[in-house]
C-alpha cells in the first residue's frame, strides 16, 4: 500500500495530518517533504492521525520527532491520534507515548484547541 | 547506488523447510522487496502479526545500518537475511561483510530527554532490542552476524 498524507484544518485552528500506509523507508520518502511543510507556522496545533498507519520504523519516528521539535520550537503543540497497537508500542518504546491521544477528530481537536 | 524498487533486485531467495534465505545488494532500493519476501513466507507459515512486524522492522533497520555504516568502500556487497521458524519462535539473522561492528555495544538512547534536546536518530537498534526476546552479535569468518529471536503465537 502506498503511503499518503491528507491535510484538513478544523475549527479552533487545529490541523489534522492523516497518514495512511507504512512509515518505512519508502513511505517516509513519499510524504516527508509535504509533512514537514504542513507543520510550519507559529503556534500550530497539529493532530497527526496514525489510525491507518500499519508500520512505523525508526525512519518514521525520525520524521515524527523532527516535526514535533519544529512545532514545539515555534510555540505549538503536536499529538499522535489513535495509533494501532504495534505502532503504539513503537511510539512508547521511543519515548513518545505521552503524546498519544484517543478519540474522534472533533473530540481530540476540541481538547487541543482549548489547551 | 540503485534507486529503482524492483523485486528482481533480490538475486537469490532460497526456501529450505522452515527457513528462508534472502540475499540483497547494499542498496536501499532492495529493502522493500526483501520485506515483501519475508512477509509472504511468514504468511505461508501462518505466523503472527507481531512476528511479521518485527521481521519487517529488523530487515529495514539492520540492512539500513549495514548500507549506511558498514562499508569502507563504494563497491557492491551482498547482505544475507536468514529467517527460521522453530516451534513458533522466529530467528532472524542479518549477515554482512562490512567492517567489524557490534551495534549491541552502542549506548542506548536517552528517551527521557526533553524533546528539544533529543537527537532524531539512533532508535533502530533500541526498538529491536525492546521488541525482540533477545539479540546476539558474532563476528564469523570476517562477517558480522546479528541475530534476534522472537516467540509469537501462530
Amino acid at each position: 500500500m502506498s503511503t499518503k498524507l491528507e491535510v484538513s484544518d478544523l475549527q479552533g485552528g487545529v490541523r489534522i495530518l492523516k497518514l495512511t500506509g507504512q512509515l518505512d523507508i519508502t513511505g517516509v520518502a513519499a510524504v516527508e517533504t509535504k509533512f514537514y511543510a504542513h507543520c510550519g507556522g507559529d503556534k500550530m496545533k497539529v493532530q497527526v492521525d496514525l489510525g491507518a498507519v500499519a508500520f512505523l520504523s525508526s525512519l518514521g519516528i525520525r520524521m515524527l520527532l523532527q516535526a514535533l521539535k519544529a512545532v514545539n520550537a515555534r510555540g505549538g503543540q503536536l499529538q499522535f491520534q489513535n495509533p494501532q497497537p504495534a505502532v503504539t508500542s513503537t511510539l512508547e518504546i521511543s519515548g513518545l507515548g505521552q503524546l498519544i491521544v484517543r478519540g474522534g477528530d472533533d473530540i481530540v481537536a476540541g481538547q487541543l484547541a482549548r489547551e | 547506488m540503485k534507486t529503482d524498487v524492483n523485486f528482481s533486485l533480490i538475486h537469490a531467495s532460497l526456501i529450505v523447510a522452515d527457513q528462508l534465505k534472502i540475499q540483497v545488494k547494499n542498496s536501499f532500493a532492495e529493502i522493500p522487496a526483501a520485506n515483501e519476501a519475508a512477509s509472504r513466507w511468514l504468511a505461508e507459515k501462518q505466523s503472527s502479526p507481531a512476528i511479521d512486524y518485527l521481521a519487517n522492522l529488523a530487515i529495514e533497520e539492520l540492512v539500513t545500518n549495514c548500507i549506511k555504516y558498514g562499508y569502507d568502500d563504494a563497491d557492491e556487497h551482498t547482505i544475507t537475511i536468514e529467517l527460521e521458524l522453530v516451534e513458533n519462535e522466529l530467528k532472524l539473522t542479518v549477515i554482512d561483510d562490512g567492517h567489524r561492528f557490534n551495534p549491541l555495544e552502542l549506548t542506548p538512547p536517552d528517551i527521557n530527554l526533553p524533546v528539544e534536546d533529543r537527537p532524531v536518530g539512533g532508535l533502530g537498534i533500541h526498538l529491536l532490542r525492546k521488541m525482540s526476546d533477545r539479540m546476539e552479535y558474532a563476528r564469523v569468518e570476517a562477517k558480522n552476524h546479528l541475530t534476534l529471536w522472537k516467540r509469537g503465537s501462530v
